[in-house]
């Protein structure tokens, strides 16, 4: 009966969400109230109450005209960033916990400057300065004005229960991006004459597109993006926020309106966009470097009904040889949606199914939600009531809601006994049939999902955590506690000795310390396949660099061009996933006629022929904080043009990647950004396009246009077999894509692909590769890292070289040479080498 | 140069125990590895090697050195190296098979002979288990062999009942077309006799039609001086004050007007039995107001319920009538559709008829009963042979064998679930736990691919899912040496896969043996 309940919300919605369940800002009380209001200069800074402390503090008092006076505590970071709270002097607000990667690090103040009517703290070359009346907060890099929060803006005021507003200004930028997740363009539109952005993770079936709506993620964070200056703010608040978003030379800002919780922003100062990301993913931590498993392909429905499908599917992988490394469950594996538990009819042999996965050299990954079935002699739900681990209703009862297994109950992982209690029974004695084969864990429906419309299919707000903590006050990292618990008891699982893999739905600021995400129940449509780009990069710009959408679109059917381009593009995201509703086609690729096959099944190799350089680049997310992905105007933000762009991505900084995301084309524009020495090579033909030009380039059914950066150096195994295991004893393609001085470089990451032994132990070989047209240069990039057991196998190398350059917009044209053996005839392949001393190989013709 | 011999090392392709079997080895033709038997001769040692697309020539050195040298990946049989090249393994004892190159030394055995392995830098070995695997597959050849062989059988004595039942059908079908012809010559008697009589019948009722419509006539007028003369009462009654006039504060007073009961009689009540005015005349009344006045006097006099909207109303109004006459609605309309039911006639209208005119009617009654009695042995031999006719055009196979699966159903029971199939005609779902039944489909086709059309059917236009399509069912059909249903699935949501043995459906399969034998 549930099912047939949910299945009617989701297909009555069809493509569009439901707005009389999810809310817009006018029905939204206090945003309705905040939004409205008028600026009311209300504060001014009570200079006999300055204190400043050499070691980074600065406070006041600030006097309201009118109600309860403020405190405000001003923070010098280290590395250009500051933190700014502010509270009444009587604060009962919720502090938050648990989002920052550690306690960030004061600064020393370099300077103090009092005057009659503004005070300034200089820090290094940043500067902040406050002007007691009229109250503003200005931050400068050297001269240049970062970063202003509008006192006349501030709003705090006792008829507003805990909600507050404020407005921040970026007088340096021209475009405002962040506050992930919504399904828009990764350039934050103007709002005027619509809702603001709203940040509440609310589970929206049927979400629509190019809308502001909440959806299941919220990072409440702002980076302001300019020609040659960026700035940003991260509000650390986890309460619901809305956005009311300019953009404009000299008027780049935000209206900030938020329900609850604490005023307490982080100000971070670039200059560059590289410096930018790296201050906020040094406040809230980067991605562990992944198994290398979870960059290959995974495959997902919901559900697959038995074991015998599951097998069934892996075998049709190997007889139709597309590569495959990880199968999905979906809710219906467990007995009666009991999570840590299986189905006894149609996985009755668990552990036979695992072994037959781990035989094809596969792997196995289960869904476990948070909501927990009301059921007396279901173990989980017996130990979490006894122990009164359950989030409980205001009155104090245990909250009682519908989800998947019906009359559910949620744990309430505020509390860190109950994130251990659930952790705990990922264990293999207590998850009964569970083997390491079952390699990571799906949390989904941690908004967490509540079937109920009436309260936005969530927690009522007044719901109560661990220490009388309302729900409100931290709803948006229910889901960011969730997947702790889950990582914390993988980690003990296996003792440590494996990194955990886990995909969430619900997400916020910090949880790429625990987890994966993906955009969630997106649909077949060609809109949905072109804002998986703006999704993920967005994602990645904040630290959720392992980040991909279902290949093909959640609901509905695709039709077999949207599919396979959906490969296609699919393959170029962090993460790659098929996966469908239940009420959709199957469409495993070897459903499809063997053209449609071929296209898909080379979309997936290319993918695995990539994957040194994906796992390269999640090594260097994590040593370097840069995005895996990343949009072009990261690296080229002194082209306005790249500012708004789509379908336009670059793996690393030597990839550029342009996703087909129309039907029916026979060509596609391409920008390629850089100046005119910024030089592009097709992947799939021999011409070389020029920077900063738009190039329509000819694609059929089979082009994927991916082009890699003159200069650059690709590292690929070309040889894909079925799954990363089998490939893992093969050597690697170097392709040497030479500029004007015959030179180009690169680097590769190599490890055991599984343990902490890179990290903990420094096991691992990390190489820059230096290539002219005839040597190839290997350097240890650490001096003290042992590379031992990680041998640099090269099976051949390719060099580009150009041999006419691109001239009056016409592109220029390429060849390729495959070298295989050295100078003395020697097979590359056999080659070995001492990583201690810079290795050089001469190549032969 | 650090190239091992290894590289192109050949291997006999006769292992030392495959001497044993009785089988003998056909050659002792040695060749690279991966390299099949049918294409060793293109692998001469002595000579350079000829890329199968003629594109290059290189030193037969370089077959199988892990270099790849030919775009169609032809001098890399034995290796990965070239990524379309492919490997064959000779499984001998088995079946040989030929690989993707990216199968090579990846770790897993694809071949029982193990050959595809031989790496050694991957932690797997494979053992050489193919004579295990031979053997087995030969049993379970053999034993499919025996089913087929029992089936078959089996499928000739389906297939004789299938043609023995055609035969019957056929037989009949002509039988029944003899009876028609003669049951439409005895419709076509009476139907003579019924018109002649009809005539006759109609003339002597003439007169009495007449009297019938003029008794009609004087009982419309009586009821309507009645209706007038009531209304009249009515109306002196209500008109306190006697001017003429029934106006709203005459009604207001009057507690029959009460519509809803909420204890006053309101303005738009009164309007409601003036017919929206705020007085009415005498003529008015009888004309507007008094329909809607009457019903409420007599349910105030308990003679009358409130009017139920549609479906009752006829009916409650009809017992009004009859100890009530005058009521507005009508008997009129209604019998004039069927022009001659003299049984049926209300009993005041049933006139007497004369002797002479009263033996005409009962033999026209008489007549139109026989003519119907011979229309319908018609329509039933017409409605048989429509039956034995799609008996007829339904394709039960070549030989008939599927015929006797027509009328019988399959049950099978899975952990939630009873499937049921009627070949011919459904296939349903019913819960264990007993509630209603879902139709997955109605006989549509036989559905399978070109070369096998009788192995599988499809069942559509099943009953619609919930806010989907409508189900629809295909049913794979192979040998067995009984009838059943042996799986059902949903692979796609309203989409079903029955699984069904049958041994209408063994015929000999193409041999494998050949296969098997092959590289023997």
């Amino acid at each position: 009966m549930l099912r047939l309940v949910i299945l009617a919300t989701c297909l009555t919605l069809g493509h569009f969400a439901d707005h009389d369940t999810f809310k817009n800002c006018s029905r939204v009380e206090f945003c309705n109230t905040l939004r409205n209001r008028q600026p009311f200069d209300k504060y001014a800074v009570d200079p006999s109450t300055i204190t400043i402390d050499d070691n980074g503090s600065v406070k006041m008092t600030l006097k309201a005209k009118k109600g309860s006076d403020l405190q405000l505590e001003l923070l010098a970071l280290v590395d250009r960033t500051f933190r700014l709270r502010i509270k009444e002097t009587a604060s009962t607000r919720y502090e938050l916990h648990d989002v920052l990667v550690a306690e960030p690090q004061l600064a020393h103040i370099d300077g103090v400057l009092q005057q009659d009517n503004y005070v300034t703290i200089q820090v290094g070359e940043t500067t902040a300065q406050i002007f007691y009346d009229p109250f503003v907060v200005n931050f400068y890099l050297v001269q240049v004005h970062q970063v202003v929060i509008d006192g006349s803006t501030l709003t705090f005021d006792e008829s507003l229960d805990q909600a507050f507003a404020f407005n921040v200004k970026f007088p340096a930028a021209l475009q405002l991006y962040g506050l992930h997740e919504h399904a828009d363009s990764l350039a934050l539109r103007d709002t005027n004459g619509s809702d603001p952005y709203r940040l509440r993770n609310l589970d929206v079936a049927g979400y629509e597109l190019d809308s502001p709506m909440a959806l299941y993620g919220a990072v409440p964070v702002l980076y302001g993006w300019g020609t040659y200056s960026h700035a940003g703010v991260f509000l650390h608040n986890a309460a619901e926020q809305w956005y009311d978003i300019t953009n404009g030379q000299w008027d780049t800002q935000a209206n900030v309106m938020v329900e609850s919780g604490m005023f307490d922003l982080f100000v971070m100062i670039g200059p560059s966009p590289e410096d930018l990301v790296q201050r906020y993913l040094s406040l809230t931590g980067t991605f562990r470097l992944p198994q290398l498993w979870t960059l290959g392909y995974h495959q997902s429905r919901w559900s697959y009904m038995s074991q015998e499908e599951v097998k069934d599917v892996v075998a049709n992988f190997t007889t139709y040889n597309f590569p495959l490394d990880v199968i999905w469950l979906d809710v219906d594996y467990t007995d009666g949606k009991k999570y840590f538990t299986w189905d006894p009819a149609t996985y009755s042999d668990p552990v036979e199914m695992q072994k037959n996965i781990s035989a094809a050299f596969k792997r196995l990954v289960a869904i476990i939600d948070p909501h927990i079935k009301v059921e007396k002699g279901y173990n989980v739900y017996d130990g979490a009531l006894e122990k009164g681990y359950f989030v409980k209703r205001a009155n104090g009862s245990v909250f009682e809601g519908d989800c998947w297994p019906g009359l559910s109950s949620y744990i309430d992982f505020l509390n860190p006994d109950a994130r251990q209690y659930y952790g705990s029974y990922y264990s293999y004695d207590k998850f009964p049939y569970s083997t390491p084969v079952l390699s990571g864990i799906w949390n989904d429906m941690n908004e967490p999902s509540v079937f109920d419309n009436s309260i936005e299919k969530t927690l009522p707000g007044d719901s109560l955590h661990f220490g009388n903590v309302s729900h409100r006050d931290i709803h948006n990292i229910y889901g960011l506690l969730h997947t702790m618990s889950t990582h914390q008891g993988l980690l003990d699982r296996d003792n440590g000795t494996t990194r955990p893999f886990i995909l969430t739905r619900a997400h916020f600021a910090g949880t790429q310390r625990y987890s994966g995400i993906w955009t969630g129940d997106n649909t077949a449509g060609w809109g949905y396949l072109s804002v998986s780009y703006d999704s993920c990069l967005g994602a990645n710009l904040l630290g959720l660099v392992f980040c991909g959408a279902d290949v093909g679109g959640f609901s509905g059917n695709p039709d077999t061009e949207l599919l396979q381009r959906w490969y296609q593009a699919g393959a170029w995201l962090p993460f790659y996933r098929a996966h469908a509703s239940s009420d959709t086609q199957r469409r495993e690729p070897y459903l499809f006629d063997s053209g449609v096959q071929g296209v898909i099944r080379g979309a997936i190799q290319m993918r695995y022929q990539h994957l040194p350089v994906w796992y390269t680049l999640f090594y260097e997310h994590e040593r370097n904080k840069v995005p895996v992905i990343r949009p072009l105007f990261y690296h080229y933000s002194y082209e306005l043009e790249t500012f708004k762009l789509r379908n336009h991505l670059l793996v690393g900084r030597d990839i550029l990647v342009r996703a087909v995301a129309e039907p029916g084309v026979e060509t596609v524009t391409v920008h390629f950004p850089g100046s005119e020495n910024e030089h592009w090579m097709p992947v799939d033909s021999t011409e070389v396009y020029e920077g900063t030009t738009d190039v329509d380039v000819p694609v059929d059914i089979k082009s994927i246009p991916v082009f890699y950066r003159v200069g650059s150096v690709i590292v690929r195994k070309d040889l894909v077999r079925l799954s990363t295991d089998e490939m893992a004893n093969d050597g690697y393609t170097i392709n040497a894509c030479l500029d004007r001085r015959n030179q180009s470089t690169g680097t590769v990451f190599l490890d055991d692909f599984t343990s902490y032994n890179y990290a903990n132990n420094k096991q691992y070989n990390y190489l820059r590769i230096d290539m002219d047209d005839v040597n190839v240069a290997l350097t240890k990039i650490d001096e003290d890292s042992n590379p031992d057991g990680f041998d640099f196998v090269i099976d051949e190398v390719i060099i580009h070289r150009i041999v006419q350059e691109p001239q009056n917009g016409k592109p220029g044209r390429y060849v390729k040479t495959v070298h295989k053996t050295d100078a003395n005839g020697q097979l590359l392949k056999n080659l070995k080498f001492n990583y201690d001393e810079p290795v050089s190989i001469k190549l032969g013709l | 140069m650090e190239f091992s011999m290894k590289n192109f090392k050949f291997y006999p392709i006769c292992p030392t125990f495959l001497v044993l079997l009785s089988v003998t080895c056909s050659s002792e033709v040695s060749r690279p590895r991966g390299v099949s038997l049918s294409r060793a001769s293109l692998y001469n040692p002595d000579r350079n090697f000829l890329c199968f697309d003629n594109s290059k020539s290189i030193p037969f050195s370089q077959v199988n050195d892990e270099y790849c040298d030919c775009p169609d990946g032809s001098d890399e049989p034995g290796t990965s190296a070239c990524p379309n090249g492919v490997f064959h393994c000779t499984n001998a004892g088995h079946k040989p098979l030929n690989l993707a190159a990216s199968r090579v030394n990846d770790g897993i055995c694809d071949c029982c002979d193990g050959s595809d392995e031989y790496a050694g830098n991957t932690v797997t070995t494979c053992p050489n288990i193919c004579l295990q695997l031979g053997r087995h597959a030969r049993e379970e050849a053999q034993k499919l062999a025996e089913i087929i062989k029992a089936g078959k059988q089996l499928k000739a004595e389906l297939s004789q009942k299938g043609l023995r039942l055609k035969e019957e059908k056929k037989e009949k079908l002509v039988e029944l077309q003899k009876n028609k012809e003669e049951a439409e010559k005895v419709k076509a008697e009476k139907q003579r006799i019924k018109d002649e009589i009809e005539a006759l019948e109609n003339k002597s009722l003439e007169v009495y039609r007449k009297l019938e419509e003029e008794e009609k006539q004087r009982k419309a007028e009586a009821e309507a001086q009645k209706t007038r003369q009531e209304a009249t009462e009515t109306f002196t009654k209500f008109d306190s004050n006697q001017d003429g006039l029934v106006d709203i504060a005459e009604l207001q007073t009057r507690q029959s007007f009460d519509k809803d009961r909420n204890g006053e009689v309101s303005v738009e009540e009164a309007k409601y039995f003036l017919n929206n005015q705020e007085s009415v005349d005498l003529e008015t009344f009888i004309s507007d107001a008094w329909a809607n006045i009457k019903p409420y006097l007599m349910m105030d006099a308990g003679l009358f319920k409130p009017p139920v909207p549609q479906d009752g109303e006829a009916e409650d109004l009809q017992d009004g009538d009859d100890e009530h006459d005058g009521a507005p609605e009508g008997d009129e309309g209604e019998e004039e559709e069927e022009p001659y039911q003299p049984e049926e006639e209300p009993e005041e209208t049933k006139l007497q008829y004369d002797e002479e005119t009263q033996k005409i009617v009962d033999q026209a009654t008489a007549a139109r009963n026989e003519f119907t009695d011979a229309e319908r042995a018609v329509r039933e031999i017409e409605s048989e042979i429509g039956n034995i006719n799609d008996y007829l055009e339904k394709d039960f196979g070549p030989e008939e064998e599927f015929a006797t699966l027509q009328g019988e159903c399959f049950d099978y029971t899975d952990h939630e679930y009873i499937y049921k199939l009627c070949p011919f005609e459904k296939a349903t779902q019913q819960p264990k736990s007993g509630s209603s039944e879902t139709r997955l489909g109605t006989w549509a086709r036989w559905n399978g691919p070109e070369d096998n059309k009788y192995g599988s059917m499809l069942y559509d236009k099943g009953q619609s899912c919930w806010n989907g399509p409508p189900r629809s069912t295909k049913v794979n059909i192979v040998c067995g040496t009984e009838s059943k249903v042996t799986a059902v699935s949903e692979p796609n949501r309203c989409e079903y896969l029955f699984e069904f043995v049958t041994p209408a459906a063994c015929r000999e399969i193409p041999s494998e043996a050949d296969d098997l034998h092959d590289e023997l």
